[in-house]
């Protein structure tokens, strides 16, 4: 439905974003995932029309929209400090977008009211924007972007204001809006956690350009870069010494992987403990989470993560033990 | 001593914080009370007194004569219409330049923006003589205009219309709007402008329905500010607007000093200062809601892109530097070519001669040196009565909250109210001061002590409440706490409230043309009076003494505005 073609933008001659392609299916809801000032955030703005791209091309059904300007392309945005009119209250703002569309006036009340009921706001109708809670102003927020009816919903982090408690419950409950209002939506996050919540496909930038397109869990098995595998928290990272006819060689031993990476993830959810196993090493790290022990062993390649199931033996801090991997993924740098 | 009690600490504050034995220092603190008490509020009520009782009885025929007669109904009328048609094109224009600022960088931005300050210190006569100097008949326009159209009179005249009036109006409050707007305005999400595009509003509706609502509260405070400058006008009215157009300001000086009817000054006065009250109470309003918190404030000025956007940006830093810029310069030029077609001394010489048949009684260039010593005479006592008054603020004990508000009302009394007050409170004993020439400072000291203590409160306020104990503990004396901890700290503030006294003194108009004596004229007296006569000398010497005052003015800018760190002093 959208696509992105080589796309680029330059602030002052730095390069913001670099080549960036991307194509949304229709229905879908996609996230943007990076560190802040990696460019998520003005490729939304470029999408939405509020940045002029130095380069390339958005598209939508096949229709470029280089000359449509912000206020007809007909996309809801929800900002991260939700922008709300502090001159108008919850109604009116919610309206405004219909006002805009010159929707006859008498069918406006009828989608409003929708509107608040599907986030959850029926009777907020003429409530005061300064007299709303930070989770109030975000429903308002959504419920102003949607009730247009905008052929796509974009989201600048729009939980990033608000505490993690909150975030966990409202993720899953912006999800399901999404999911019941029909959008296709792009969703922009610095917290995997939210984004593995609820994105169909995850997009991670870095420094302007994508590093990995992918399903969540395409992403955290199959991760290609460094910068991914370390961004969704997979850290045990080697470098390749040498490539032997037996795989690469590094400080932890040698693994069989396809093509010549410089670099190698021994993936946490496949380090066991195991008396015969190639790695030896020392424990340094052992800290309860409730369902299982955050774990860190020294060994002569460096420090590696993992977790430990509570069901099993853990060992104590100071105790020498062995361990073995059994997924190994060549990463490029 | 018991430090871990905060009232032991409070009480020892107080008595060391000060810097002298609390008994003499409540005494000294005293002075700046009794000061305002005896040179503003008795005044003040000696015109609300005589308004009521002009002869010892209660007699409210001047109130009555201003009721029923049309002539003073049309002077209301004019003041209140002038105003609100200088406030309408002020905001007019400034609503656009503020955009500018906001919106686009662009070389030398904060330059003019900073420049755009330099009306605030023009004296009111200066201004009139520059605006004269431009747009006048005798001015660089009709000049150019009549040797290249080879006519034999001035084809403009503005002179003596309501146009010049609001012409200067707004070069004096422009800037007073375009800075409170701007600053208003930077401080907004521009996220509010985006969602709203977003949802599909652009072009005037974006105006309409985000940008003049949201802006509300700073076009509101503009306007009331504004109205209430241009609702006191005085010199500008008195000597661009002729005999036909007077604001109550320009009434009660004609009433006072040409007709001598006293009661209706002093009614007019009245009404005058009861119409103000109301205004600035409008005003603190407004600027309470003016404080409101914004989310994220976030710089979105960039270059101009497109054509039509330079060609915006273009139109008003045109406007903006015209206004600015070309009437000084005019004054600047006409003063050195006013007596022939290449530049000369000639008017600027003539300055310390004393013809026989002049209206005054000293060389012009007398006045200068008259000024000069009031100016210095009003920065001592400014300097001295503000730093006390600070103090006594800075104290922020409850029963001492209202001075605060007391010792701002001076800054909108109007001066032309003030020297009626004196003209007929210190006329006799037990203050008859009307002969001398002290009477003089001791108004302009009045006028510019608000100046001088909002200079210095934020400076005092920012010193750390425990310097004073920390030096104490160190073998401080109270005095040399004063003289080695806060007077250094205060150094830059005491420099600009001085600077500001100078320059306040050098350019009052309204109260000297009052109280001062025929021979002692002030420079803008004497201007206002060379101004006044026919005769190519006494104009070109108006213009000259107008650029000599300018001069001061300008280096007086310079040296406040270098002294002034970001974001000191409260106005």
């Amino acid at each position: 439905m959208l696509s992105l073609h080589q796309v680029e933008h330059h602030y002052n001659g730095v390069p913001v974003l670099q080549a960036i392609d991307l194509a949304l299916a229709a229905g879908e809801i996609m996230c943007l995932l990076g560190p802040s000032g990696c460019g998520k955030t003005t490729l939304l703005r470029v999408i939405a029309g509020l940045e002029e791209g130095s380069g390339g091309d958005v598209r939508l059904e096949g229709q470029s929209l280089a000359a449509v300007p912000a206020h007809q392309r007909g996309f809801g945005l929800m900002f991260q400090d939700y922008a709300l009119f502090p001159h108008l209250t919850v109604a009116q703002n919610v309206a405004f977008g219909l006002r805009m569309q010159r929707l006859p006036a008498a069918q406006q009340p009828e989608r409003i009211q929708a509107v608040l009921r599907l986030v959850g706001l029926a009777g907020f109708d003429g409530r005061d924007i300064s007299t709303l809670s930070g989770g109030e102003k975000q429903r308002v927020a959504l419920a102003r972007s949607l009730a247009p009816q905008p052929r796509l919903l974009m989201l600048d982090e729009p939980l990033g204001a608000l505490d993690a408690l909150l975030r966990e419950r409202l993720v899953v409950e912006l999800r399901d809006i999404i999911r019941a209002a029909g959008l296709t939506a792009l969703y922009v996050t610095h917290d995997r956690q939210e984004a593995f919540a609820i994105a169909d496909r995850i997009a991670i930038m870095n420094d302007g350009r994508m590093e990995q397109l992918d399903t969540p869990e395409g992403l955290y098995m199959q991760p290609r870069t460094a910068f991914v595998a370390r961004f969704l928290g997979l850290n045990n990272v080697l470098p390749v010494q040498a490539l032997t006819p037996q795989g690469a060689r590094t400080a932890a031993g040698t693994f069989a992987v396809a093509g010549a990476p410089p670099l190698v993830l021994l993936h946490p959810d496949a380090i066991t403990l195991d008396e015969d196993g190639p790695l030896p090493g020392t424990v340094t790290e052992r800290t309860f989470q409730g369902d299982h022990y955050r774990m860190q062993v020294q060994t002569d390649a460096g420090a590696l993560r993992f977790r430990l199931s509570r069901a099993g033996v853990v060992p104590l801090v100071g105790q020498s033990v062995r361990l073995r991997c059994d997924r190994v993924i060549g990463l490029s740098g | 001593m018991d430090r871990s009690r905060p009232g032991a600490l409070n009480a020892w504050r107080r008595w060391a914080g000060n810097g002298v034995p609390a008994r003499a220092g409540q005494a000294v603190l005293l002075l700046p009370v009794i000061f305002l008490a005896l040179f503003f509020l008795y005044p003040l009520l000696a015109i609300l007194d005589y308004s009521l009782r002009p002869a010892g009885v209660v007699d409210l025929s001047g109130f009555a004569r201003i009721i029923t007669s049309a002539y003073y109904r049309d002077t209301v009328v004019f003041t209140i219409g002038q105003a609100a048609l200088s406030t309408l094109f002020t905001l007019a224009l400034a609503l656009p330049g503020a955009y500018v600022f906001v919106r686009y960088d662009f070389p030398g931005r904060d330059t003019l923006l900073a420049l755009s300050a330099v009306p605030f210190v023009l004296p009111t006569v200066v201004v009139a003589a520059a605006f004269s100097a431009l747009i006048g008949e005798r001015g660089l326009v009709n000049s150019l205009l009549m040797s290249v159209l080879h006519l034999a009179d001035a084809p403009l005249r503005l002179e003596r219309t309501l146009a010049i009036i609001l012409i200067v109006h707004v070069f004096y409050n422009y800037a007073v709007a375009l800075r409170l707007i701007t600053a208003y305005w930077a401080n907004q999400s521009p996220r509010m402008e985006e969602a709203a595009r977003l949802l599909g509003c652009a072009g005037w509706r974006l105006w309409w329905e985000i940008r003049l609502p949201l802006l509300r509260p700073a076009l509101l405070a503009a306007a009331v500010l504004v109205f209430i400058f241009t609702f006191t006008s005085f010199g500008v009215v008195l000597i661009l607007g002729g005999v036909r157009f007077a604001t109550l300001e320009v009434q009660i000086y004609y009433q006072a000093l040409n007709l001598f009817d006293l009661p209706v000054a002093a009614a007019l006065a009245l009404v005058q200062m009861a119409l103000m009250f109301g205004l600035l109470l409008v005003y603190t309003r407004l600027q309470r809601q003016m404080s409101v918190d914004w989310q994220s404030v976030q710089r979105v000025a960039r270059a101009p892109r497109r054509r039509t956007e330079k060609l915006f940006l273009a139109g008003n830093l045109l406007l903006m530097a015209g206004l600015l810029f070309a009437p000084p310069l005019a004054l600047l030029l006409r003063s050195l070519t006013f007596a022939s077609d290449r530049p000369t001394l000639a008017y600027y010489l003539l300055l310390t001669q004393n013809p026989r048949d002049s209206i005054l009684f000293v060389p012009p260039l007398y006045a200068i040196g008259n000024s000069l010593v009031f100016a210095l005479v009003t920065l001592l006592l400014a300097l001295v009565l503000g730093v006390l008054t600070a103090i006594l603020i800075e104290r922020r004990q409850r029963w001492l909250r209202w001075l605060d508000a007391l010792f701002m009302l001076p800054l909108v009394t109007s001066a032309v109210t003030l020297g009626f007050g004196y003209l007929i409170a210190l006329d006799e004993p037990p203050l008859a001061l009307r002969a001398s020439p002290v009477i003089i400072p001791i108004a302009h000291t009045l006028v510019a002590l608000p100046f001088v203590v909002r200079s210095l409160l934020p400076a005092l306020r920012a010193i750390p409440p425990t310097l004073a104990p920390a030096a104490v503990t160190l073998g401080a004396a109270p005095w040399q706490v004063w003289r080695f901890i806060r007077l250094p700290l205060l150094s830059r503030s005491l420099v600009v409230g001085a600077t500001f006294a100078f320059t306040v003194s050098m350019g009052e108009f309204g109260a000297s043309l009052f109280i001062a004596r025929p021979d002692t004229p002030t420079l803008p007296v004497v201007i206002f009076r060379l101004l006044g006569q026919p005769g190519a000398d006494n104009y070109g010497q108006a213009l000259a003494l107008s650029v000599l005052l300018m001069l001061v003015c300008s280096l007086s800018f310079i040296i406040i505005e270098r002294s002034r760190s970001a974001g000191v002093g409260e106005f």
